[in-house]
């Protein structure tokens, strides 16, 4: 696999709050992310744990406090004007809503086409042909019959597959998705996750897809995808797909797959609630050193209170934030046989 | 187990500028004491309308074409208002969905136990905060701390507990909730779940839960009814329609579920839309987007078929 397509070195993310913008939330921090060519990531974290505030930044929707972000090898932050807005069709967002991320009042045909006029030097009947290859992308058959319907025709499964047509009209290499499947009916969810799949494997795309259903991101990044657990703005563990949902290391990471319902009735009968000392999101100062987990957590000794634990390697595979990944009780999932 | 609340051929549609929404055609279930029954569907598939029409708690825009709710032998839309405030709370509760937006914001926890009681017997004001510290622990919440905040200083998963704790002020038979677990978090929905689970056990409660995830069905519900475009497709025991669906809707969503446990290769959506209500397909509402449809389908609306005692499925392919 030749580098990076896109690299978070170090990002942190602060945003200020409150009347004289004293009180600050740290939404990131010290993110470092590498997404190879053809990458699939699913970042997964429950709400207010900063994955929506990851999507952005490496889309450029929002600037990192501190931290560098790379672009195809090459830092965004000392580009001129003319190469970023060059490089900027690469990296496309689908956001979470597809009832509001489309125009009301353009129909499929002008939603895609002005796009392509835009930013690519096809024109006439080109134009056509380019959007009908892109409806059948996203399942929008027959394309004809689509042409001059608007947003409010289609359901919140067709407006999320218009809004990825729409993200794929300037042939991007990376597409990174928040929470596309969040406000979608649950019979077109699986639907949705497949042609993000199938973009990543027949065009080559890297996907990056913010999520907080570990079911879903276990269904997007099998065989061959990775996964990314956000716990208070730290990556807590990441790596390949199949090593982090059958051999999860982090507490934290073994509570969310615990805490997951699951629709075996059988083994469902099974789980028992996983215990923690604290169910409270986690708080903390800036500047504060501390493992985000470590006032919940089960095992957390002295040291998960004074030093931040950092992302150590545990093989090729799996990486994870804890200092005591090897002393804790072995996992099993909790719908197994005792 | 004995029947506690039956629903019969309930029609209930919604009026608005485009036509009316038929959101709920032709629903019958019954539910046994001391069950949980999950109503699972899509979202916009009647499944709310259905709660909201047996509690007669519809938007002004509605209206109940026909059908009966009887409960201990008495039509519940039959009732006086006044009948009906003698039910509603002491013998069946409802938990409204999106707790965020429940509760008065300008009032604290304890003044909307008192609210609540005031409007409906008289108690005396210890009694009333003793009952609501009570509820609140049971809840597993803090009652010195959480009865005096606002619900603007409670997270999302301490409102919904605090909601069923208010519910249970007077002990009802049936607690109906609506979504209670979608907008929160993983763990804080598995603390819901659990709780549900606890107070069922404790007090005796037949719930009724609406849902529109079926890991959340698996997990607590006893019976399932399944809806699709306002009609309950399927229904029977939670564990015989999970492992062996029948109607071919209930089979596509089974598939479409992506658990943990379920199996990778499987995994497929249901091509199709679901319908508008405004305009449903004629016959069969699935069968635009069935893989078995026959002719009669698009003719004929599927009668309920019994495939075992407990077993129904609305479908022609068991007739």
């Amino acid at each position: 696999m030749e580098g990076s397509v896109l690299e978070l070195e170090n990002v942190t993310k602060i945003f200020s709050r409150g009347y004289f913008k004293k009180r600050y939330v740290i939404a990131l921090e010290n993110i470092d992310l590498k997404i190879n060519k053809q990458d699939r990531w699913a970042i997964i974290g429950e709400s207010g744990m900063g994955k929506t505030t990851l999507a952005r930044i490496a889309c450029l929707l929002e600037t990192p406090t501190y931290g560098r972000i790379k672009w195809f090898g090459r830092d965004i932050s000392i580009l001129s004007k003319k190469e970023l807005s060059d490089l900027r069709t690469k990296v496309q967002y689908v956001h979470q809503d597809p009832y509001a991320s489309l125009h009301p009042s353009r129909n499929i045909y002008s939603t895609l086409a002005d796009p392509l006029r835009k930013n690519n030097s096809i024109r006439g009947k080109g134009i056509e042909k380019r959007i009908n290859e892109l409806l059948n992308l996203v399942g929008l058959t027959p394309p004809s019959y689509f042409l001059n319907k608007y947003p409010h025709h289609l359901s919140g499964g067709g407006r999320q597959r218009l809004a990825i047509a729409k993200a794929l009209t300037v042939n991007p290499e990376i597409l990174v998705a928040d929470e596309p499947i969040s406000m979608i009916d649950m019979s077109l969810r699986a639907i949705i996750i497949q042609i993000l799949k199938i973009l990543n494997k027949e065009l080559g795309l890297s996907i990056i897809l913010v999520l907080h259903d570990i079911g879903a991101a276990r269904f997007f990044a099998s065989d061959g995808g990775k996964i990314a657990i956000l716990y208070g703005g730290r990556i807590v563990e990441k790596g390949e797909s199949d090593e982090i949902i059958n051999n999860p290391l982090h507490p934290y990471t073994q509570t969310l797959i615990s805490a997951t319902p699951i629709s075996d009735p059988d083994l469902a009968q099974r789980k028992k609630l996983p215990e923690l000392k604290s169910y409270e999101p986690p708080k903390r100062e800036l500047g504060q050193r501390l493992c985000p987990f470590s006032h919940a957590c089960l095992y957390s000794q002295d040291i998960c209170f004074v030093e931040n634990p950092v992302l150590q390697k545990i093989n090729d595979k799996h990486e994870v934030a804890c200092f005591f990944w090897n002393k804790i009780p072995k996992w099993t999932p909790p719908w197994s046989m005792q | 187990m004995e029947v506690i609340l039956s629903v019969n051929n309930l029609k209930a549609v919604y009026l608005v500028r485009e036509g009316t929404i038929k959101a709920c055609d032709g629903v019958c279930f019954d539910v046994e004491e001391n069950t949980v029954s999950a109503i699972v569907g899509e979202s916009a598939s009647g499944k709310s309308t259905i709660i909201e029409a047996m509690t007669l708690t519809l938007p002004p825009n509605s209206k109940i074409l026909e059908g009966e709710v009887i409960y201990k032998g008495k039509n519940l839309l039959n009732l006086s208002e006044h009948e009906l405030r003698k039910i509603r709370w002491s013998e069946i509760a409802l938990v409204p969905q999106s707790a965020q937006q429940s509760l008065n914001p300008t009032i604290k926890i304890i003044d909307h136990f008192f609210d609540t009681i005031y409007a409906h017997n008289n108690w005396k004001n210890n009694e009333i905060i003793k009952k609501a510290e009570e509820l609140i622990s049971l809840v597993r919440l803090d009652p010195k701390n959480i009865l005096y905040s606002f619900p603007h200083q409670l997270s999302g998963g301490m409102k919904q507990r605090v909601l069923i704790a208010l519910s249970l002020i007077f002990n009802p038979k049936i607690l109906i909730l609506d979504e209670p677990t979608s907008a929160l978090d993983v763990l804080t929905q598995a603390h819901i779940i659990q709780l549900l689970k606890n107070l069922k056990k404790e007090f005796n409660l037949t719930l009724i839960f609406v849902t529109h995830d079926i890991a959340v069905a698996a997990e607590l519900s006893d019976k399932i009814f399944v809806v699709y475009a306002g009609n309950i497709v399927e229904s029977g025991p939670t564990r015989e329609v999970l492992k062996d669906p029948k109607h071919p809707y209930t089979q596509g969503l089974v598939n479409s579920i992506m658990s943990l446990t379920s199996d990778l290769e499987k995994i497929k959506g249901i091509p199709g839309d679901p319908p508008s209500l405004l305009d449903p397909p004629s016959g069969c509402r699935f069968y635009p987007r069935c893989p078995h449809v026959m002719e009669e389908c698009k003719r004929e609306k599927p009668k309920n078929y019994f495939i075992n005692e407990n077993r129904r499925v609305a479908c022609h392919l068991y007739k």
